[in-house]
């Protein structure tokens, strides 16, 4: 009996490497076997096994989405995905795509995934039914929140033509954040820095076009930016408000915005992000809360026998001595 | 006076108004096209920073000036009310807004402004700064305007065409409550004819107050009812395309007629909000929502609105997830369950999915705690009323 060659599906972190890799799984059963582009090693494999690649790397054993979507529609049935529910998916694993930036796990949860929308149906991911929809959710909520939070809370600093902010992010939405604002500022550079101690990087955005930029190149936009603060700093007339008035202003009235009336410590603390409360006023609100001294146990036992805790201190000094 | 001193004096003079979403669908309309100025309403409300009583900082909250010949019984900037006056000037503010958009630090402008004699003058002042804003800077950002009572038709229609949000308040469901707390305003003529001129052109032209209008009550100060403001809610909606209206419990304010009358307990404007929300969102009618009034009009305070409406009508409850007759409509006034889980459940259901335990109900975000007394699953029942009691 002819043995069955084992495929090797080599695939790439986009949408559309992802459901081919999935579709070629689904259509060879169990002989398949899914690898990301950045851990395929030619060499670690049979050699009699196949080699697919989903990733659209000019290689020429890579093979076109229609294509595979004909082999799965042979041996399996029709495509049953609909183009919203299709959409829906495509938009809750691009959220997913970018969980955690060097969690390779994730893409094993993706594959899981398309697999059950394949065979059970999208509406069990969308409903969030199985462990592994909630789970993708809940990545994509966490991606999210990260987003939205630093378009709220991220600073920017005016610096001539460039507004320039530096964040440090755990999932990969960089380059989404500088897209927003480039969009929101056309009329400036954005620049998003990023200290990664490793390999730092940066995103620059003009009308909405994002650019990656690292290396030498990140080196000239730094210094670009210096020299535009040198020529702020010896410009004598200053037209503009600065970056420090400007914050002067808003706290200012971030003071007075508030009704002493309904002060909700327990609302305030849980609502600061505590990554972005560092940088300016709203940290007022968690220190309702944490100002406060802990309370210790021995203090409640020393109020009985002494009156003050100073007391309690002397005594205990003049024991030791 | 320098900015920062006026903004102390005007800040806190602008605190009691209401303003929450920054959510405006001219959003889709600019973002492609606009390569000058800058802003960019967005589709979902951004906060930039929470202040200590737990609200959202999102829009730059001011008031043009707190000169005002108003005599308005619980107001901070009342006629005759020793405190600061000041004005900021429509250049400078336009010139410290914009400086704290380009930072990133409000996501757009909420303006309103004392009325210091003519309401048509005030008016204007405010539409010079909104008309600076977009013509001169190019400024596509989300604006609020507080309208004045007793601005002109031609002054609304400008407003209309270059705003996001409008808003007027009404501080009373009705006249006689007015009343008693101004002299110099008429819910009619002043109000309500303005609120229906908005709605006329949101109606009539494309591209007029996208986010719609909004309103305020003061709640308590006029010794009102929850049914009365109940009722010019539901007239509100249906008459004047409301988006949404805010609640503001009565506090009292020094050297006001009202300042020995007692506050409202903030759970009262909870319970308004509630009323707002399950109307806006739950599918509740306003019929539904006046039957859980108590014999006084009044909502209990011990309780919330979706619970008391629950055990006013047992007999539709318990309600079984799994049925295939079970309606989003039904799902929605389980206590418990709201328009997300509610919607996840019915596409379970489509998807041919039978529910077995509460287990799976909690992981698509019904709060099982609450709702376990109303469902049942697969015909059995989870708890009995009386545990809940």
């Amino acid at each position: 009996m002819c043995k069955e060659k084992s495929v090797v599906v080599v695939f790439d972190s986009t949408f559309e490497s992802l459901l081919s890799t999935a579709l070629v799984c689904e259509s060879m059963g169990m002989g398949a076997k899914a690898v990301h582009k950045d851990h395929f090693n030619p060499y670690m494999i049979d050699k009699e096994s196949k080699i697919i690649q989903t990733a659209n790397n000019n290689d020429e054993r890579y093979i076109q989405f229609e294509e595979i979507l004909k082999i799965y529609e042979k041996r399996k049935g029709c495509f049953r995905l609909s183009n919203y529910e299709l959409q829906e998916i495509k938009k809750l694993i691009d959220w997913n795509l970018r969980y955690k930036k060097n969690d390779m796990g994730k893409f094993a949860l993706i594959l899981k995934i398309i697999r059950q929308c394949l065979v059970e149906g999208p509406s069990i991911v969308l409903s969030q039914v199985t462990t592994e929809s909630r789970e993708t959710y809940r990545r994509s909520r966490q991606v999210g929140c990260e987003y939205h939070k630093a378009c709220g809370f991220l600073r920017l600093d005016v610096v001539g033509d460039f507004l320039v902010s530096t964040a440090k992010f755990e999932h990969e939405v960089e380059d989404l954040i500088v897209r927003f604002w480039s969009k929101r500022y056309p009329e400036k550079t954005v620049v998003l820095f990023s200290p990664s101690k490793q390999k730092p990087f940066a995103y620059k955005g003009t009308k909405g076009k994002v650019s990656f930029v690292e290396g030498e190149e990140m080196a000239v936009l730094r210094a670009k930016i210096n020299d535009e603060i040198k020529e702020i700093l010896a410009c004598s007339i200053v037209q503009k408000d600065s970056n420090e008035d400007i914050e002067r202003i808003f706290e200012a009235f971030y003071d007075v915005s508030s009704i002493p009336s309904r002060r909700n410590k327990r609302l305030a603390r849980r609502c600061v992000p505590k990554k972005y409360s560092e940088r300016f006023k709203m940290k007022e609100g968690v220190k309702i809360e944490y100002g406060i001294q802990k309370t210790k146990l021995d203090a409640f036992i020393v109020d009985q026998s002494l009156n003050s805790t100073n007391e309690y201190k002397e005594k205990k000094n003049s024991g030791k001595t | 006076m320098g900015f920062l001193e006026k903004l102390k004096i005007l800040g806190p003079a602008a605190k009691y108004d209401l303003c929450a979403s920054t959510a405006s669908n001219r959003a889709i309309k600019y973002s492609k096209f606009n390569t000058i100025g800058m802003g960019n309403p967005v589709a979902g409300g951004v906060c930039h920073s929470f202040t200590p009583d737990g609200r959202c900082v999102s829009l730059f909250r001011v008031l043009l000036t707190n000169q005002c010949s108003n005599d308005c019984a619980y107001c901070i900037n009342r006629v005759g009310r020793e405190c600061l006056k000041a004005a900021f000037e429509p250049k400078e503010l336009v010139r410290v807004f914009l400086g704290l958009y380009e930072r990133n630090y409000v996501e757009g402008l909420f303006l309103s402004s004392g009325i210091p004699r003519d309401p048509e003058v005030a008016m204007e002042k405010t539409l010079e700064v909104v008309e600076l804003l977009r013509t001169k800077f190019y400024f596509n950002g989300y604006i609020h305007l507080k309208l004045i009572p007793g601005a002109n038709y031609d002054q609304i229609k400008r407003a209309s065409a270059i705003t996001d949000r409008l808003s007027m308040n009404i501080e009373t469901p009705n006249q006689s409550r007015l009343s008693e707390l101004s002299s110099t305003k008429r819910l009619m003529t002043d109000i309500l004819k303005r609120m229906k001129w908005i709605k006329t052109l949101a109606e009539r032209e494309d591209n007029y107050v996208p986010a719609g209008q909004t309103t305020q009550f003061v709640v308590g100060a006029a010794g009102e009812s929850d049914l009365e403001i109940l009722e010019r809610m539901e007239k509100l909606y249906s008459q004047m395309d409301l988006k949404r209206a805010y609640f503001s419990a009565f506090d009292p304010i020094d050297q006001t007629p009202l300042e020995k009358i007692p506050k409202t307990p903030l759970i009262r404007e909870v319970r308004l909000y509630q009323a707002d929300f399950l109307h806006r969102n739950y599918d509740f009618h306003f019929r539904d929502l006046k039957s859980v009034l108590n014999e006084n009009n009044m909502f209990n305070l011990s309780k919330d609105v979706k619970l008391c409406y629950a055990f006013q009508n047992l007999d539709r409850y318990p309600i079984d997830v799994n049925n295939e007759d079970t309606t989003l409509q039904e799902l929605l006034k389980v206590p418990g369950i709201g328009p997300t889980s509610a919607r996840r459940i019915i596409k379970a259901k489509k998807a041919g999915y039978r529910f077995k335990k509460l287990k799976e109900l909690a992981r698509i975000g019904v709060v099982v705690k609450r709702a376990t007394s109303f469902l049942e699953i697969n015909g059995r029942k989870q708890a009995r009323i009386d545990n809940y009691v």
